[in-house]
């Protein structure tokens, strides 16, 4: 519109002279808004953004969950990340304790899910000191005797032989509470049924000397069992700090 | 004498049965026996020895002697 008369000195615009919630986007410039523009700590990350948080911005380059108990891992191409059932080869069955007992039957956890099972004996002692710990196979839960047949080195301080106990196995020699000892037996195939059951071990002791021994035998009787029993021939009653099976397939 | 069951429906502990116990003590007494076994057949190998040693110092070996031919 033409001007006529005195012209008004020009004056700056201040923020007085717009009314407020009235600049829309469009009277905005494209790609003028700066970080600075934004305050502190008021982006809602969970309704003001969208797309996909890559990974080389922090993000995962992923827009699902997984599904249950799946893990995120790095894909085999190493270039981006994924979600992926966790390996189950290996895995814990158990894990407590045992305390002043005259047998400890681990019992129920064989299962056709695995082949094979480590058992780990760690902080273990017999009531009495230098005496035998012994191993027995369960079948429905009870205690077998008869038909172990194995060869257990001892070393002590020195040789301590063959071993031909036939209604156990004889793992080693165990201390009292002065020392602990520890050991691990494998389990080959408890539910199999057309072998004799399979079995090895490493112990760890003190007998007067440091002392280690090994060994493995069969139970010579080829129908599955259940499980097995620790104890000590005469009785001596057996702590053990931690016991842990695990099933490996 | 008490027995830990551990199963994964939860641990229990009870009493020995008699069966148990009976089959400890034969167990217990077999390793008694094995050992005793051991240690009299140790006193007879050591009394042989010496037997058989005395044997060579009476025909007129010295201990060396003795130790160059057993070892």
């Amino acid at each position: 519109m033409p001007f006529i008369g005195n012209k008004p000195s020009a004056v700056p615009l201040t923020s007085a002279d717009i009314a407020d919630s009235i600049i829309t986007s469009a009277k905005i410039v494209d790609a003028t808004i700066a970080n600075a523009d934004i305050a502190n700590s008021t982006i809602n990350l969970t309704t003001k953004v969208t797309g996909t948080l890559p990974v080389v911005n922090g993000g995962t380059g992923l827009s699902a969950l997984g599904t249950s108990l799946q893990v995120l891992r790095t894909n085999s191409g190493a270039t981006a990340l994924e979600f992926a059932s966790a390996s189950s080869d290996f895995v814990k069955l158990l894990s407590t304790s045992a305390s002043a007992s005259a047998a400890v039957s681990i019992d129920g956890y064989f299962t056709s899910d695995y082949d094979k099972y480590v058992l780990y004996l760690s902080g273990g002692y017999l009531s009495s000191t230098n005496n035998r710990i012994c191993l027995k196979l369960n079948k429905s839960g009870t205690a077998q005797t008869g038909n172990y047949s194995h060869v257990s080195e001892h070393q002590a301080g020195s040789y301590d032989g063959y071993n031909s106990e036939t209604d156990y196995f004889h793992m080693g020699y165990w201390t009292s509470s002065s020392r602990r000892n520890t050991c691990v037996i494998t389990i080959f195939n408890p539910l199999g049924t057309t072998y004799a059951k399979e079995f090895l071990w490493e112990l760890q002791g003190y007998d007067g000397a440091a002392h280690w021994g090994a060994g493995g035998g069969i139970h010579d009787v080829n129908s599955a069992i259940s499980g097995v029993t620790l104890l000590n021939q005469a009785g001596h009653t057996l702590t053990i700090d931690k016991i842990t099976l695990y099933g490996i397939k | 004498m008490k027995k830990l069951i551990i199963t994964p429906q939860g641990e229990q502990l009870v009493d020995l049965t008699q069966a148990e116990l009976n089959q400890m003590q034969i167990e217990n007494q077999n390793v008694i026996d094995a050992e005793k076994l051991k240690q009299e057949k140790l006193v007879i190998e050591l009394a042989n020895k010496q037997s058989a040693l005395n044997k060579l110092k009476s025909l007129g070996l010295n201990d060396a002697e003795i130790k160059s031919i057993i070892g």
